[in-house]
């Protein structure tokens, strides 16, 4: 019943986007949803198996670096982004098999923030806060098109979550060791898991990248995105439909901040922070 | 080439200060300070700040007191949260977010001049660097002879090796945990100061700060002073002669590699040891 609810709603907003007929509307809209994708790619891979993840912003600079280099191209971008975020999830998911707990977190952290200092000093390379343009490609986009793409990326993530491998994944986090001792090789699982996060998260920041015509380190910065990653998955840890809907409504609530109020805009985003998971913190990690 | 080699030796050395403190938090205190890189811009504005009415040596003095008891204090109020990580590290990012609006909110988004403490030259030695070398190796001279000699350094160590069997000896972690914020706060606020008249200040290079952090922690690994101290010089040391020798572009690659390379081939750095609990 629950899924239909929600196939009913991505179809409803589908529907939305393309008869909108409001052009900076369906731009933000769609935009909204290709953040609303990255949010619950990070909760399928790293909130669902019970990880602290801080450093899904590397995954979205690589596949957009990756978008930006291949921008001769559309079909090379796609690609490229997508199988370079891949790639990026794959880093991720190795540390996962490898490391846990709190240097899990630093490890992650320190992967974007790292990126952006090698966007920066290699400037000729990666033009740093600048950013590579890519307008020539925004013309050949059609967001009706990147609506539908990342609406059913979008519905691929919340169908996943409730096969098999989904719900080893879930029981990742609940008990490991457990799930070990039940032949299951959790490592393979993590991976994968994190690879086709990494696959996701690549396709929408294609759209990301491509739709705002510019690729920099506004992209990869911490602040505020794996903020807004931290506060849509900590609604309801693990449950990607949830962490999709709050991740594309956040987006919309940071460009209306970033018009509005920009001086209060950080205070903001740490009280809501803190307010999120001092009331909900107990389900994170533990499976709701 | 000695120049080079001095200033990477200063600048590594700062690093290791900085990195060091929050080596200790997580190591002794199990804190996961994201909030490290903010209370050390936080540090450079109030040196900055008091240097414009007072000498720079007297500013240095009051800076590095305020700020020492600010995060002595504020950090131990972070030890309620030891036992939930994902709110730990919520709050400590949520405080770096508060820092850094702050101080927009007060200076601006603008870089900000931090005068030396010490200016003039002997030669080509720069004063600065001499002094910033003279007070890194006092620090950590100070930082082992507790460690070594004294009864609450070596509760320390050992909290930090095992705190289950720590406890069972009967040392008091709370207690142990204060003094542990005391120091790193100082190491902390030490890097600040000596820091931040080479480097460009502004509020946002608090995630660099914390870049840089994260990165010789990974590097020289977790529990590990001298291994905070031998990242610091290596990642500095490398930097620059990568950027000297070869091409400044390389520069931005030197860290990242070291990281990526240390967390895939040995997690646990250079000289940390492996832990059940993260590895």
């Amino acid at each position: 019943m629950r899924s239909r609810l929600y196939i009913g709603f991505l179809a409803v907003l589908l529907v939305v986007v393309v008869f909108m007929p409001w052009t900076f509307l369906k731009y933000l809209v769609v935009m909204a949803i290709a953040f609303g994708v990255v949010v619950a790619a990070y909760d399928f891979a790293s909130v669902r198996s019970g990880y602290i993840n801080l450093g899904q912003t590397f995954v979205m600079g690589v596949a957009g670096y990756g978008a930006a280099f291949m921008s001769q191209s559309l079909v090379y971008s796609a690609v490229g982004s997508t199988l370079l975020g891949a790639f990026g999830g794959l880093l991720l998911g190795f540390l996962a098999v490898r490391i846990r707990g709190a240097y899990y977190a630093i490890a992650t952290m320190v992967m974007p923030l790292l990126l952006i200092v090698l966007a920066r000093t290699a400037y000729s390379v990666f033009k740093g806060d600048d950013g590579i343009s890519v307008w020539a490609l925004q013309s050949q986009i059609n967001i009706d098109s990147a609506a539908a793409v990342l609406i059913a990326v979008a519905a691929l993530m919340a169908y996943l979550t409730k096969t098999r491998f989904g719900l080893i994944i879930r029981s990742i986090s609940y008990d490991e060791m457990l799930t070990i001792s039940s032949g299951i090789n959790t490592a393979l699982y993590k991976l994968g898991a994190y690879i086709i996060a990494g696959a996701a998260t690549g396709v929408a920041t294609f759209y990301l990248v491509v739709l705002s015509g510019i690729m920099s380190t506004a992209l990869i910065e911490p602040i505020p995105w794996i903020v807004y990653m931290l506060l849509a998955s900590g609604v309801k840890p693990g449950d990607v439909v949830w962490s999709f809907s709050i991740g594309a409504s956040l987006y919309i609530v940071d460009v209306v901040m970033r018009a509005s109020f920009p001086n209060l805009r950080l205070f903001i985003i740490s009280l809501m922070l803190v307010v999120t998971y001092a009331v909900l913190s107990k389900r994170y990690a533990t499976g709701g | 080439m000695l120049e080079i080699l001095v200033f990477s030796l200063i600048i590594g050395l700062g690093y290791s200060l900085m990195a060091s403190g929050f080596n200790l938090l997580l190591s002794v205190g199990r804190i996961i300070n994201l909030a490290y890189g903010a209370y050390v811009v936080l540090v450079a504005y109030i040196y900055s700040t008091l240097a414009q009415s007072l000498q720079p040596g007297l500013a240095a003095l009051i800076a590095l007191a305020i700020s020492t008891a600010i995060g002595t204090v504020g950090w131990s109020v972070l030890a309620a949260l030891r036992r939930n990580e994902v709110l730990m590290i919520v709050v400590t990012l949520s405080i770096a977010l508060v820092i850094e609006g702050m101080l927009i909110w007060i200076y601006g988004p603008y870089q900000r001049v931090v005068p030396v403490i010490v200016s003039g030259s002997i030669g080509w030695l720069n004063l600065q660097w001499l002094v910033n070398a003279l007070i890194a190796v006092a620090t950590y001279l100070g930082y082992f002879l507790l460690t070594a000699k004294t009864k609450i350094g070596k509760m320390m160590i050992a909290t930090a090796e095992d705190p289950e069997l720590a406890i069972l000896y009967g040392m008091n972690p709370t207690r142990i945990y204060y003094i542990t914020t005391a120091i790193a706060s100082l190491f902390a606020s030490l890097s600040g100061l000596l820091l931040s008249p080479f480097l460009t200040i502004y509020p946002h290079v608090a995630w660099l700060f914390l870049t840089i952090v994260l990165s010789v922690t990974i590097i020289g690994g977790v529990g590990s002073v001298v291994g905070s101290i031998v990242a610091g010089i290596l990642i500095s040391g490398v930097e620059r002669v990568a950027s000297y020798y070869i091409d400044p572009i390389f520069q931005g690659f030197v860290a990242p590699a070291l990281v990526i390379g240390m967390l895939l081939l040995r997690p646990r750095g250079l000289f940390g040891k492996a832990e059940l609990r993260w590895a």
